[in-house]
């Protein structure tokens, strides 16, 4: 089992490298000059030269590339090149935020997820079952940026239960807070619980008709404890490993929400951040997207390692 | 306001299809600047406080009482914004206004982008000035009649035209403690000379020499004459911090302004992507006419909400007090809502089509005229805008001297055709860019790429991020492009950068030796009278030239919920916030 | 798609033969047995059509401006509406068909042949070309998709059929796995070792031998992408990024529509039921294959 984890931390390593150079040749590529951003509409050619060779713009992109994976080595990101912010303080003070909404919404979901799930596979063929499907069908058919819009429209301007965007921090006001994280997580909610009961429908499906729940069913055991205690147990590894993945690219759909609901969290910053050109926090930002994405994928895999001795994990 | 023709541009804001009465409101606010500003001071120059507008029930205003207000406030008639006299807002007389002033409570300002870095030398964004200019006060201002006026200076004097004596408002202390004195000042214009990378470098180019005569008084020599030296010093270059909390700050700087400035509002806090928090500075050294402290409010909060939509429902929900620019296609809406008040007056801004002269299809001036000829100008501001900009065809605004009125204003598509044929193209293929982030833009180049068809004009659309755009345009990487410009409160901010070979933003490439000479001309002339004939033949030549196509000019536009009382519309709005008040 | 031509019975296809009779009868008990898939087919044929015939359906010049008629409700003139330049929103939002047919088309093409190539190399090959592609897959998956995609565009210059490059490319790690993982399973059977035995090519065995058998599941999956796809591109006309105007693309309309839904809710309520009605005729249609395709799945 060492030897398997170790094998598969040291795969990462050219991955995250891979990761990297895409990265960074990527956000090169794009066309705008974060100079010219910053300076604005008075700059005189002077000055653009001064502050492009004090961000150290003027080196050559392997040089420039080089440095900066210097500089991950200490953990260092280096600071925003608008605001001259250290880009780990800009994001440690998003991160809050965008955690809050994402785990909130996630959770939610993913228990909402589980139990439409259930119901529509165990119940294959009843109105319940098609009534769940219809509702994960719908509402993964439906763009989030129009659902955000629709709830504004209902619960802020209509009956006005809720505020239409804004946030405080849960430690300053934290009944505050709440009100206005309900409705930006019922988004991330409704699309989780949409698409992941997809996954509990099909898996726990296939768990129902495997030989052991058929053994389990012939033993006279009651459906009840065969769907909870057996078939289930089998059909959630897969839908965790899912929902371990969502969680690792969580701030993805926090990028649109967080823009309709004036969050403000890591996605936002990001989204900002690219239209600056300011390379330091989109680097930043991505690169700990993808990291937390590999090592949730590599939780998992050491977790289905344990969960399923099925799985061998020799060498191919 | 005289030499130039103000009527003509004051019928064309009055034929916007807003609400007129409610819409122009603001007209009589710049005409109060000054009795407002004076609250303070109690000096007895009572010319100035004809009328206060606190907001809610703005009466009713035409072109005259703008500008007989204007010369009645003090200024020589003939000189508007003449600089080297420029009068101080602090000699002026007590407003009736103060007697019902609510003090207290929090004012929070929902603003469509986030501060980007709060040293003035190292940002240009407005939403880091609006912020800047509560803690770290400008010397300047420039007033909602466009001239210039003293905000810490009270009187400027030029013993000769390279000279100027700046005499410091006495008695200021910056908010730790330390005083805002001539070597203060001194130090604050050093700092854009030295930094190579201050984005004010421009701005104090022309200094040569400053010596301190005085506690009080700065001398500032300068190499040449420079008509638009007091407009820099309006914002940015002018914004004044203390030397020492501007060390102890160090690198900080871009983030926090913790008692750096004189202002009226202390830096609390800035929560990036969410809110800027200011709080009253107790010791803000103007009071009002009946001894109340500066500023009114306790609180200031600049809270970013990008979406126009969210923006305005917070308003409507009382959420926020005041919000940024408003969707136009709601402002009918707004206006119909008895909770909420919206005003506009004319401002100091353009949107244009702007072409790169060093290529193909632009090249030839004749082609350049013959898509101006193209454009419907008024149904771009009746559709896209609601009526809420000025229909225009030339960068000076008619509020600023040396504004004049070309011949596109309307449509003309057999003199554009015309004017193909002399270019010899029957017809004109050519793509235009402009940023993705500006629904009204491109609404613009929509409605335009069918207006301009039948001239025989093919236009393609192609929306890019504002980052490329900007650098596209600075490489010439483009034909056609859409952007906005914000001027200065003197015509040289309306052309210089733009147009002068080799300027900064000269995204146009154009280079026109004999307006090269024009525009610096201006610059060196100071009496204004003969600048408003060097603008006037540079807006001739530009007509001529056509390296950009102007639609319409920008207005100042406020919208608050009924409450808001006693703020400015206009150049000075940001600067006087410390008069604001809630009832 | 041309495989799922070859196993999806489509009504309009049949007809005169000697046959007809019988494939009538065996036809009618298709439509019995399998009602949902029916439905969803029918619905996917009339969406093709409508996007053939888009311009014949069209009531006016979808892209021709009239200030003086904007942000008009549906009428009978304007069976939608008007947007904000006064065009005829029903015209627009047919248009769009056609519009968002090619986004599922082209991209999913662009998923499929990638994906589907890269994974049976890396599945049959194995080794080099299975650590190659893996890790490449593993970056991308890394990668937050959206920006991903926002980055392609970017740097190849906004416009649609950019976008359905970008949006091709996030699609390639769903095939490159599923195609991966029926090739591990196809490589142990019987038939391909036979074909081993006869000397075939690996290439023929590739493409003529394990593809045809791992074909169902990538019919379903190409249904579910179909409907991602046109999602992923609706997210990028949200951000602006992807249709140039004044091409009526509805996640572009959705996005300037969202503005005007205090003025005129029309003109986000027609483009966005058009796209809501799409993906989820992908999605359903995707899901009624799969049960129907599958087996397993099939019994009780």
């Amino acid at each position: 089992m060492t030897g398997y984890i170790v094998r598969r931390v040291l795969s990462m390593i050219p991955v995250a490298l891979l990761v990297t150079i895409a990265l960074f040749v990527l956000i090169r590529l794009t066309p705008g000059d974060p100079v010219r951003v910053i300076l604005g509409q008075e700059a005189t050619p002077q000055n653009v030269k001064a502050l492009r060779h004090e961000l150290g713009l003027d080196e050559s992109y392997p040089v420039q590339y080089v440095k900066w994976l210097g500089r991950l080595a200490h953990l260092d990101f280096g600071r925003s090149l608008a605001s001259r912010e250290p880009v780990r303080k800009a994001i440690g003070e998003r991160l809050p935020a965008t955690l809050e909404l994402g785990l909130t919404g996630f959770a939610v979901g993913l228990i909402f997820a589980i139990i439409l799930g259930t119901v529509a596979a165990v119940w294959r063929d009843s109105v319940w079952s098609r009534l769940t499907t219809a509702f994960s069908l719908v509402f993964v058919s439906l763009p989030n940026f129009v659902l955000g819009v629709l709830l504004i429209l209902l619960f802020a301007l209509h009956w006005r239960i809720f505020s239409p965007g804004g946030y405080v921090a849960f430690s300053r006001a934290p009944a505050q807070n709440l009100r206005y994280l309900v409705l930006p997580a019922s988004v991330g909610a409704v699309t989780g619980a949409a698409t992941l009961s997809r996954f509990v429908r099909s898996s726990l499906l296939e768990a129902l008709y495997t030989d052991y729940i058929r053994t389990a069913r012939a033993k006279g055991l009651r459906e009840f404890v065969v769907v909870a205690r057996h078939a289930m147990r089998n059909a959630l590894l897969p839908v965790l490993t899912l929902a371990g993945l969502a969680l690792g690219g969580l701030w993805e759909g926090a990028v649109i929400t967080e823009t309709i609901f004036t969050w403000p969290g890591v996605g936002r910053l990001t989204v900002d951040a690219l239209g600056r050109r300011d390379y330091p926090i989109v680097q930043a930002v991505v690169l700990i997207a993808a990291f937390s994405y590999m090592i949730a994928n590599l939780l998992v895999d050491i977790a289905y390692a344990y969960l399923d001795p099925r799985i061998s994990y020799g060498r191919r | 306001m005289s030499g130039y023709d103000s009527n003509n541009y004051w019928q064309r804001l009055a034929a916007s299809r807003v609400n007129r009465r409610r819409a122009l409101g603001g007209g009589a606010a710049a005409t109060s600047l000054m009795a407002l500003a004076l609250a303070g001071c109690g000096s007895s120059n009572n010319n100035g406080g004809k009328n206060n507008n606190s907001g809610s029930n703005p009466p009713p205003s035409t072109a005259t009482s703008s500008g007989g207000a204007t010369t009645a406030a003090g200024t020589p008639s003939g000189s508007p914004a003449a600089p080297p006299t420029a009068q101080s807002i602090n000699a002026g007389s007590p407003t009736a206004a103060a007697s019902k002033v609510k003090t207290g409570g929090t004012m929070t300002f929902g603003t469509s982008r986030d501060v980007t870095n709060l040293d003035s030398g190292k940002s240009q964004d407005v939403y880091s000035a609006w912020v800047q200019a509560q803690i770290v006060e400008p010397l300047f201002i420039g007033t909602n009649d466009f001239k210039i006026a003293g905000n810490t200076i009270d009187k400027v004097e030029n013993p000769d035209n390279t000279t100027y004596l700046f005499h410091l408002h006495p008695g200021i202390k910056y908010q730790d403690g330390t005083d805002f004195n001539a070597d203060s000042v001194k130090w604050n214009l050093q700092r854009h000379i030295d930094d190579k990378t201050s984005v004010r470098t421009a701005d104090v180019k022309p200094i040569t020499a400053m010596e301190s005569v005085d506690a009080n008084t700065l001398k500032i020599t300068v190499s040449a004459p420079y008509a638009p030296f007091l407009s820099k010093l309006t914002g940015g270059a002018g914004a004044m911090y203390s030397q020492a909390a501007f060390q102890k700050l160090g690198a900080n700087l871009p983030n926090d302004l913790t008692a750096a400035g004189s202002g009226p509002f202390k830096f609390t806090n800035w929560d990036h992507g969410n809110q800027v928090v200011l709080d009253k500075n107790p010791a803000y050294w103007r009071k009002d006419a009946n001894g109340i402290q500066y500023p009114y409010m306790d609180k200031f909060v600049f809270k970013n909400i990008p979406d126009e939509n969210t923006r305005l429902a917070n308003l409507r929900t009382g959420d926020n007090d005041w919000i940024d620019t408003p969707p136009p296609k709601d402002i009918k809406s707004i206006l119909s809502n008895p909770d909420l008040v919206y005003k506009q007056v004319p401002g100091l801004s353009f949107s244009f089509v702007m072409m790169e002269t060093e290529k193909d299809p632009f090249q030839d001036k004749r082609v350049r005229q013959a898509l101006s000829y193209a454009i419907d100008r008024q149904t771009i501001v009746d559709t896209v805008y609601f009526g809420t900009q000025v229909v225009a065809d030339t960068e000076i605004p008619g509020s600023l001297f040396g504004s004049v009125q070309g011949p596109y204003l309307k449509q003309d598509i057999a003199k554009a055709k015309d004017l193909l044929k002399q270019a010899g193209k029957d017809t004109v293929a050519f793509s235009a860019q402009y940023s993705n982030a500006a629904p009204v833009i491109q609404q613009t180049f929509e409605l335009m790429k069918d207006q301009i068809s039948p001239a025989g004009f093919n236009m393609s659309l192609q929306p890019i991020e504002f980052a490329t755009l900007v650098d596209n345009g600075n490489k010439g990487a483009y034909q056609a492009g859409g952007l906005g410009w914000s001027g200065a409160v003197d015509p040289d901010g309306f052309c210089y950068q733009l147009f002068h070979t080799g300027a900064g933003f000269n995204l146009a490439h154009i280079s026109d030796p004999n307006l090269d000479a024009l525009m610096d001309k201006g610059q060196q002339t100071l009496d204004v009278g003969a600048r408003t004939e060097i603008y006037k033949q540079v807006m001739q030549t530009l007509i001529d030239l056509q390296p950009f196509i102007i639609y319409s000019w920008g207005v100042y536009q406020q919208t608050t919920r009924k409450n808001v009382q006693n703020y400015q519309i206009g150049p000075s709005i940001w600067p006087l916030m410390h008069m604001v008040w809630k009832s | 798609m041309v495989a799922g031509e070859r196993l999806v019975p489509i009504p309009s296809a049949l007809g005169e033969s000697a046959l007809a009779a019988r494939r009538k009868h065996s036809l009618s008990r298709f439509i019995v047995n399998h009602r949902v898939l029916s439905a969803f087919i029918v619905i996917f044929v009339a969406l093709v059509l409508v996007a053939v015939f888009a311009d014949a359906l069209a009531t006016y010049n979808p892209t021709k401006t009239a200030p003086t008629i904007k942000m008009r409700s549906p009428s009978g003139a304007h069976w939608l509406g008007t947007d904000y330049l006064g065009r005829d929103m029903y015209s627009r939002v047919i248009k769009g068909a056609q519009v968002s047919m090619r986004v599922a088309v082209i991209a999913v093409s662009i998923s499929l042949v990638v994906g589907v190539v890269m994974g049976l190399m890396a599945g049959y090959f194995g080794g080099l070309a299975d650590l190659l592609c893996g890790r490449y897959v593993d970056a991308q998956l890394a990668f937050p998709g959206i920006l991903l995609a926002i980055a392609i565009v970017n740097a190849l210059g906004p416009g649609l059929y950019h976008a359905m490059i970008a949006v091709g490319i996030l699609g390639v790690p769903l095939y490159f796995r599923l195609t991966r993982g029926q090739v591990l399973q196809a490589k142990e059977q019987e038939y391909v070792r036979a074909a081993e035995v006869i000397g075939a090519s690996r290439w023929r065995i590739m493409f003529r031998h394990i593809l045809p058998n791992i074909a169902n599941p990538l019919v379903v999956a190409a249904s579910l992408a179909g409907g991602n796809a046109i999602l992923a591109l609706a997210a990028l006309s949200f951000l602006g990024i992807a249709a140039q105007p004044p091409t009526p693309d509805w996640g572009a309309m959705i996005n300037i529509g969202k503005d005007y839904l205090h003025n005129n809710m029309w003109m986000a309520i027609g483009p966005g039921a058009a796209i809501f009605l799409t993906v989820f005729t992908y999605y359903m249609l995707g899901d009624a294959l799969r049960d129907y395709l599958d087996p397993r799945l099939k019994t009780r």
